[in-house]
């Protein structure tokens, strides 16, 4: 046992020491920063300001709420910011026989957004006067102030992912899941087919069982996995716990704290096993993959097939997300390798039920400790297998041995 | 000591290994000769625990287990390290899986490099080393764990000279430490000057077993080293004399069918003659790997 964690640690030391991982680890941050830093610089361009010179009071109360405008007591003052570069323009609003007129005085056309903002509390205001010119009792008032009353009858059980939390926690799942998989199904094999490749293994193989070196590889790989995801999950309740004091930020974190817990219940339950039971399988597989080539180069290409179920996979949830519960998806939930990325979302959207899950994750557990034991048992054949014959030939001489 | 009893091993319907059986005494050196392909890394893999066989391996009459193999010092024919590793982060993981202390591994690691000339620091990366001081850093993890036996395929091969008399010495230091040596080599001069065994391989059988001077005698004093002014042909016609060759030093090598012919020979060569030089000897080990290896393809 105590060599097995000496070559688990050499793995994680070796890898997280390296710069690809802390680009890796980083890179989410990186893009993170970037997309707010653009956000900011482009933003803080179109924070446009607009004065408005009213007499009429229902008007200037409205201005006073807006974020957008301000009241402005005179043309004189309003002109003088304007030249200050304190707004964008002034927009003079009179009322001239029961009509509002407004000028907007400016070098540019006003925003469109604003233009729109504004007109409504102009249309408002011109409501009032109409209303008030045509002397109406307040019967016809009530009359003519009748909206149209649309309502929705959504189907509960129609699949779909419409709830905004579901829609979130499967976003996060599924991203989440290709992106890890994806990741460490190269990196694995490319850290095996290197070792390989430097054909220092008979050294090692010589000092320890060759089916524990491969069990101290799974843990050190699944280290640097557990050290990206803690980041991750620490990076995000920073931001958590750092999102009340930050202005600007507090009011919409407030708004939107129910739906994170929701969101991380959600994630923490089924989609967090299923998430467990891809990743193992998929290594083991991949280290499989990795001891099949004799050349480092070739990692990617012996990786390939898992990439593609991988995808394969992903792609199937993407399309689950829209397309119900069809018949293929039930199935698919079932097959090892697929069923992290399907039966999840079919919890998610209430279409299956906790014991089917429960049925699809033993599957998939069986899945990993059949192949476990099959890969443990040839992987130092098949590591000691060095000629270059390709895959298929590499694996045939290595159960020869 | 170890042995090797009947061991066989067949890759698929391919069998390369016939009843293979000899055993190393503890504290000696065993040469294990053949051809490319005739088997010798294979015996090592199954010593090791590489490949299934039939056949036992024990060490002093115990099958090996899990903890004898932290006993054992390994170099592989092909020798690689991590690249990308220190000379000390190598050196003290592989020396931990032998039950090394990593710390203790390092602390020795400036001594050993300085005993084997090695230029460089333990700090320096592997892929900054020459090839032929990468070569001394992996003997170095072989050794560091001061193992009971070592197992050494083919160590000489690629080093210069120098390096070859200094692996030499290295081997002979491990030996008077009290370790058990198997190591194989093709130039059977490095066999005959280290080895106290020898067990000769060939396509798969052992077809010569046992302490090297017990060979060669048993080979009988069948060659003689002469110089004489007669030639090649003449020489040829002496009794017994089935070849004679011309060597570099200007003396003659005559091969008898057997070492009875000897007293006639020089006889008859020093009737009335100076001879400067008569040798009667055993036919070294690579004359008799040829015969043998000979014999097996005639």
């Amino acid at each position: 046992m105590h060599k097995i964690w000496l070559v688990a640690k050499e793995t994680y030391r070796r890898e997280v020491k390296t710069w690809s991982y802390l680009f890796m680890i980083l890179a989410p941050f990186i893009m993170v920063f970037v997309i707010f830093g653009i956000g900011f610089m482009t933003g803080s361009g179109d924070d446009s300001y607009v004065g408005v010179v009213t007499d009429n009071a229902a008007l200037r109360q409205s201005v006073k709420k807006s974020d957008d405008f301000d009241n402005y007591a005179s043309v004189a003052k309003a002109k003088k910011a304007y030249h200050n570069d304190d707004i964008d323009g002034y927009v003079v609003v009179q009322e001239k026989d029961n009509r509002i007129i407004a000028t907007y005085h400016s070098d540019e056309k006003m925003d469109d957004d604003l233009k729109s903002e504004f007109l409504i509390s102009l249309k408002n205001v011109q409501q009032d006067l109409n209303l008030k010119a045509a002397q109406l009792s307040a019967k016809q008032i009530q009359a003519l102030s009748n909206q149209v009353d649309f309502k929705q009858t959504i189907k509960q059980s129609d699949g779909s992912a419409d709830n905004p939390v579901q829609e979130i926690t499967f976003f996060i799942l599924i991203f989440l899941l290709y992106f890890l998989v994806l990741t460490y199904v190269q990196v694995t094999a490319q850290d095996i087919a290197t070792e390989k490749g430097t054909k220092m293994m008979e050294v090692i193989f010589s000092s320890m069982p060759g089916g524990d070196y491969f069990i101290g590889k799974i843990l050190g790989i699944f280290g640097e996995i557990i050290t990206q995801v803690l980041i991750y999950a620490l990076g995000l309740a920073g931001c958590y716990y750092a999102a009340p004091y930050i202005g600007g930020v507090s009011d919409s974190f407030n708004k939107f704290k129910p739906m994170i817990y929701q969101v991380v219940g959600n994630l923490l339950s089924w989609g967090l096993l299923f998430t467990v039971l891809a990743l193992v399988l998929f290594i083991i597989f991949a280290a499989f993959c990795g001891a099949l080539t004799a050349k480092s180069e070739n990692a990617n290409k012996a990786v390939s097939p898992l990439t593609t179920v991988g995808i394969v996979g992903f792609l199937i949830a993407i399309n689950l997300q829209s397309a119900g519960d069809p018949i293929w998806a039930k199935i698919l939930s079932y097959v090892p390798f697929l069923s992290s990325f399907i039966m999840p979302m079919r919890v998610l959207k209430g279409n299956a039920t906790g014991f089917e899950a429960g049925i699809s994750a033993v599957a998939a557990l069986l899945a990993i400790v059949i192949s476990f034991m099959w890969i443990r048992r040839i992987y130092p054949k098949l590591i000691l297998q060095t000629d270059d014959l390709g895959p298929w030939q590499n694996f045939k001489r290595g159960l020869l041995n | 000591m170890l042995t090797i009893d009947h061991l066989n091993k067949s890759f698929g319907a391919n069998q390369v290994l016939f009843d293979v059986s000899f055993s190393v005494q503890n504290g000696r050196i065993l040469g294990l000769v053949g051809k490319n392909g005739a088997g010798k890394s294979t015996i090592f893999h199954s010593i090791l625990n590489f490949v299934d066989y039939t056949g036992t391996i024990s060490i002093d009459g115990k099958k090996l287990n899990a903890k004898d193999y932290d006993q054992v010092g390994y170099l592989p024919e092909e020798r690689s390290l991590m690249p990308k590793l220190t000379v000390a982060d190598q050196v003290s993981f592989l020396a931990s899986l032998k039950g090394m202390s990593a710390k203790k591994a390092k602390a020795e690691l400036p001594d050993w490099l300085s005993r084997l000339g090695v230029k460089g620091l333990p700090t320096d990366k592997i892929k900054s080393m020459s090839k032929g001081n990468q070569q001394k850093v992996q003997m170095i993890a072989t050794l560091i764990h001061q193992p009971k036996l070592i197992i050494l395929d083919e160590p000489f091969s690629g080093l210069d000279p120098v390096n070859v008399d200094l692996m030499k010495q290295l081997i002979l230091e491990e030996k008077r430490n009290g370790a058990t040596i198997i190591f194989s080599d093709h130039d059977m001069r490095n066999v005959e000057e280290l080895c106290d065994d020898v067990v000769m391989i060939n396509d798969g059988r052992v077809v010569l077993n046992g302490p090297v001077n017990e060979i060669k005698n048993s080979f009988g004093l069948t060659r003689i080293f002469v110089r004489t002014d007669k030639s090649l042909s003449d020489l040829r016609e002496l009794p017994g004399v089935t070849d004679a060759i011309a060597q570099n030093n200007g003396s003659k090598l005559l091969i008898l069918e057997d070492e009875k012919y000897g007293k006639a020979i020089f006889d008859e060569l020093s009737a009335g003659q100076y001879i400067q030089t008569f040798d009667q000897e055993p036919p070294t080990l690579d004359e008799i790997f040829r015969m043998k290896a000979g014999a097996r393809h005639a």
